[in-house]
């Protein structure tokens, strides 16, 4: 069930907060685990067992990491529960990836065996596993309620696409929340920016990359497109599902990590990190780098650390080699501006910011490439390589037709809405007219992404003919 | 957008005062109406009756899905079951409105569903874009006239011609800088895979404002011309002059309902003179006698459908006033029913025959081709997307 379909906003979520905030507090979690099971079952009816018996096995492997801690066995439970989340998310993610990669160098024909990958595995493993680290580091007790660590892990709002919540950062909550306007409030706001920028502009910007694959005289200007268009889709989905999520948590009760912070405004590619996805990062630094040594090796060992994580990081995206490819471009000009660039690309505010932007782009031209022809293609095209020109009829059809939402997109993705908005409230944030506003305001946007979300059964005929 | 929420909502508090909403009674009557607009709809998809079609898209409605194990294990309920709240959302129509005009004029794109707008006088006609030419609709298509002719035509019927009707769009794209088909393209790859019809040209004998503002198809009233042009193309003498009547002024056609922006509604007027009132039209999916014009269809679905009633698979039509035994057979698509009638007056027997609805192999049944003028009449949009014919 994707958050931005009418199933969840108009069945699903009303039945379940009208549930959720009437029970006794003591129900809620009980609550909240059955909703998100029922969530997940929706989406993924075969592999809900198999979820839950990866609760089961992070549960008890959780107790038995705390019972024997300061022994070896409390590393060795670690180990192995660290190792079945792994091999769960290996075996269902990896499997075919590394089949046909055997085949490609060795010239084999192994049959692929086709495995359906599980939504949402390669968040609530890791989920899973920072739970077990942090047990192990003392950082959090194990959890003594088997409901309380399944509603963890698979919680509805960030179970299929994140934040990765950090099980300390919620243990208070899970045993003891309350909820209030403020938060309902602040969740359901927060909730429809998010479905705004998914249904409102993500969407538009997948249909613009569309468009513009589907070209049949590549231009220059069509590949900037496609990069551009595809920067901001990935953005705008991403961070509005985040939003989501936050906004769902806040209303339930659970304040959930920031997720994405400006990331298109960056001067670095380092900056770059800082901002995008930054659970995923905290969780790669927190769990990988630091326990491989981080920056405190030698060089040379301080430069493989990054390659490695990097390449994790890649993999975790995707099982396929333009994702590893994509870690180390990332890896790459990591060390490029840790050893010297960093110093240089502050001197420019403009320049720093244009570099940041070209590093982005193409990096997910990588990332949503079909092989390494069809990213070499693309790549080679925004420098006019295989093209036809700059201009063409259909690239300034593209580029008029979706100017205003591009426009809009590029805009959003900065600080100057934030900004407009603190004037506003500056202006008029003591007057009733301000406050009718912001409703009008959100009540326009459920309602615009409602209309658009309830267009998308279109499918015309041109007669009546039934 | 990231930090806007912290700054804007969280971090500025509105000081106490007089003339303004406290601020926890300003959040309770935001969640509520949120809350309330979300109810409210959630409601009304139980509470409203169940709506069968959807008439702005002329289909069936998605029916709800059957709950059964394996479409459940699978998830195939699942998502036929968002197909179906889509389908069936309180007021649907109003919100495609919305999503219209806020992709329309909100966001610039000035199309939808791709359709767009263009002047037409003084009002505008919605049009389809039609992109790219697809080769292989034209092959298919003309491989089926071409099995036609092979088995009926050949060395049996007197001339064989060919029109290729434009599309809205051969027009308007040169006011709208839509991309556009290769048309000339069509047009040639017609006279290359068709060397046994003579292709009539008559993208020069049409303009926009042939065509019906709402709808794909062109006005009966301003088909004169155009009629006695085809005439005396196929060693006819046309000339013919018509009464025009009024039907109805509440036309909405397809391209209205796929827009989904208001748009002022078309005219129907159709052609009468004396021939025409006495031809007789058998209907051969019914096996009745029908009116040339069923001014009943006016009040139905889609009026254009008074024209010989519609989409017809097989309809035959003897003009008792003929000064001669001539026979002229049409293969056709719907532009084909406001346009037969006005060739009728030269022929003795007309047949209509539209082969996404009957299959060419049956036809030896009904039709004696024998020295009998064939017309194949097609619109550039059907030929680029022939699917449907048999």
């Amino acid at each position: 069930m994707l958050f931005s379909s009418i199933t969840f906003l108009y069945v699903f979520l009303p039945a379940v907060m009208i549930l959720y905030l009437t029970v006794p507090n003591k129900v809620r979690n009980g609550v909240l685990l059955c909703a998100s099971l029922l969530f997940y079952g929706w989406g993924e009816p075969k592999y809900i067992l198999l979820m839950v018996a990866a609760i089961i096995q992070l549960f008890f492997f959780g107790k038995l990491i705390e019972r024997y801690r300061k022994t070896k066995w409390s590393k060795i439970f670690l180990t192995t529960s660290i190792l079945c989340s792994l091999l769960m998310l290996g075996y269902f993610k990896y499997t075919d990836f590394v089949i046909g990669s055997i085949n490609q160098i060795a010239g084999s024909d192994f049959p692929l065996l086709h495995i359906a990958l599980p939504i949402g595995i390669s968040f609530y493993t890791f989920q899973m596993i920072s739970y077990a680290v942090d047990v192990y580091r003392c950082e959090v007790k194990a959890q003594k309620s088997i409901v309380k660590l399944a509603t963890y892990v698979a919680m509805f709002p960030q179970l299929i696409a994140g934040p990765i919540v950090r099980y300390k950062s919620i243990e208070n909550a899970l045993e003891n929340r309350r909820n209030n306007w403020e938060d309902i409030a602040y969740g359901c706001k927060r909730f429809l920016l998010g479905l705004g920028k998914k249904v409102l502009i993500a969407n538009q910007m997948g249909e613009l990359v569309s468009l513009c694959q589907s070209v049949t005289t590549q231009t220059i200007s069509v590949s900037w497109l496609y990069g551009i268009a595809f920067t901001l889709q990935i953005y705008y989905d991403f961070s509005g599902y985040s939003d989501m999520a936050i906004g769902l948590g806040k209303m339930l009760g659970f304040t959930f990590p920031e997720n994405f912070q400006y990331p298109l405004c960056a001067r670095s590619v380092t900056d770059f990190w800082r901002r995008w996805h930054m659970t995923l990062g905290i969780f790669f630094r927190d769990y990988l780098y630091i326990p491989l040594g981080g920056n405190r090796v030698k060089k040379s060992r301080w430069f493989l650390n990054i390659f490695i994580v990097w390449m994790a990081t890649g993999l975790w995206h995707g099982a396929a080699w333009n994702f590893l490819w994509w870690g180390v471009y990332f890896a790459l000009f990591l060390i490029i501006e840790k050893t010297f660039l960093l110093k240089l690309l502050y001197r420019s505010r403009i320049l720093s910011h244009v570099y940041t932007c070209l590093v982005v782009i193409i990096s997910f031209i990588i990332f949503n490439g079909n092989g390494v022809l069809d990213i070499v293609d693309s790549i080679q095209g925004l420098v006019g390589i295989g093209t036809e020109g700059v201009l063409s009829a259909t690239a300034l059809y593209l580029w008029s037709r979706y100017a205003g939402i591009l426009v809009l997109a590029i805009l959003g993705a900065t600080s100057l809405p934030k900004q407009l908005a603190e004037l506003f409230v500056n202006r008029y944030g003591n007057c009733i007219i301000g406050q009718i506003l912001q409703v009008l305001f959100f009540c326009l946007l459920l309602l615009i992404a409602t209309a658009f979300l309830v267009d998308g059964s279109f499918n015309p005929f041109l007669y009546f003919r039934f | 957008m990231d930090l806007l929420i912290h700054s804007y909502i969280l971090g500025f508090k509105v000081p106490e005062g007089v003339g303004f909403m406290k601020q926890k009674r300003f959040l309770q009557i935001l969640v509520s109406t949120i809350a309330g607009f979300i109810l409210l709809l959630s409601l009304l998809i139980v509470v409203l009756p169940y709506q069968s079609v959807s008439e702005s898209e002329r289909r069936s409605l998605a029916k709800f899905p059957q709950l059964r194990v394996d479409a459940i294990g699978t998830g195939s309920f699942m998502e036929d079951l968002e197909v179906y709240l889509q389908d069936h959302f309180p007021f649907r129509e109003n919100f495609r409105n919305l999503k219209a005009i806020v992709t329309y004029y909100g966001m610039g794109q000035k199309e939808n569903h791709e359709i767009y707008l263009v002047q037409d006088g003084t009002k505008k006609s919605a049009v389809k874009i039609e992109a790219a030419y697809r080769k292989e609709s034209l092959q298919y298509a003309t491989d089926r006239f071409a099995y036609l002719y092979n088995t009926y035509l050949q060395n049996q019927a007197k001339g064989i011609y060919m029109v290729a009707i434009p599309d809205k769009h051969y027009y308007g794209a040169a006011y709208s800088k839509k991309p556009q088909m290769d048309y000339e393209k069509l047009f040639q790859q017609i006279e290359e895979n068709m060397p046994y019809a003579k292709r009539i040209p008559i993208e020069d004998q049409l303009t926009l404002s042939h065509f019906y503002t709402t709808d794909s198809h062109w006005r009966q009233e301003s088909l004169a011309d155009l009629s006695s042009y085809l005439l005396k193309e196929m060693g006819k003498v046309g000339g013919q002059t018509y009464d025009s009547y009024f039907a109805t002024d509440h036309f909405k056609g397809v391209y209205a309902g796929q827009l989904a922006i208001p748009m002022q509604a078309d005219s129907i007027f159709y052609l009468e003179n004396d021939i025409l009132k006495s031809l007789d039209v058998y209907d051969y999916e019914t096996n009745q006698e029908i009116a040339l014009y069923d001014l009943e269809k006016i009040k139905e679905r889609d009026p254009y459908e008074l024209f010989m009633g519609g989409n017809k698979s097989l309809l035959r039509i003897q003009n008792n006033c003929a000064e001669n035994q001539d026979k002229l057979v049409v293969f056709r698509d719907s532009f084909g029913s406001s346009l037969i009638p006005l060739l009728c007056a030269e022929y003795q027997e007309i047949w209509a025959v539209d082969i996404r609805y009957i299959s060419p192999v049956i036809l030896k049944n009904y039709i004696n081709f024998q020295d009998a003028d064939v017309l194949f009449l097609y619109s550039t949009s059907v030929l680029n997307h022939s699917e449907t014919m048999k």
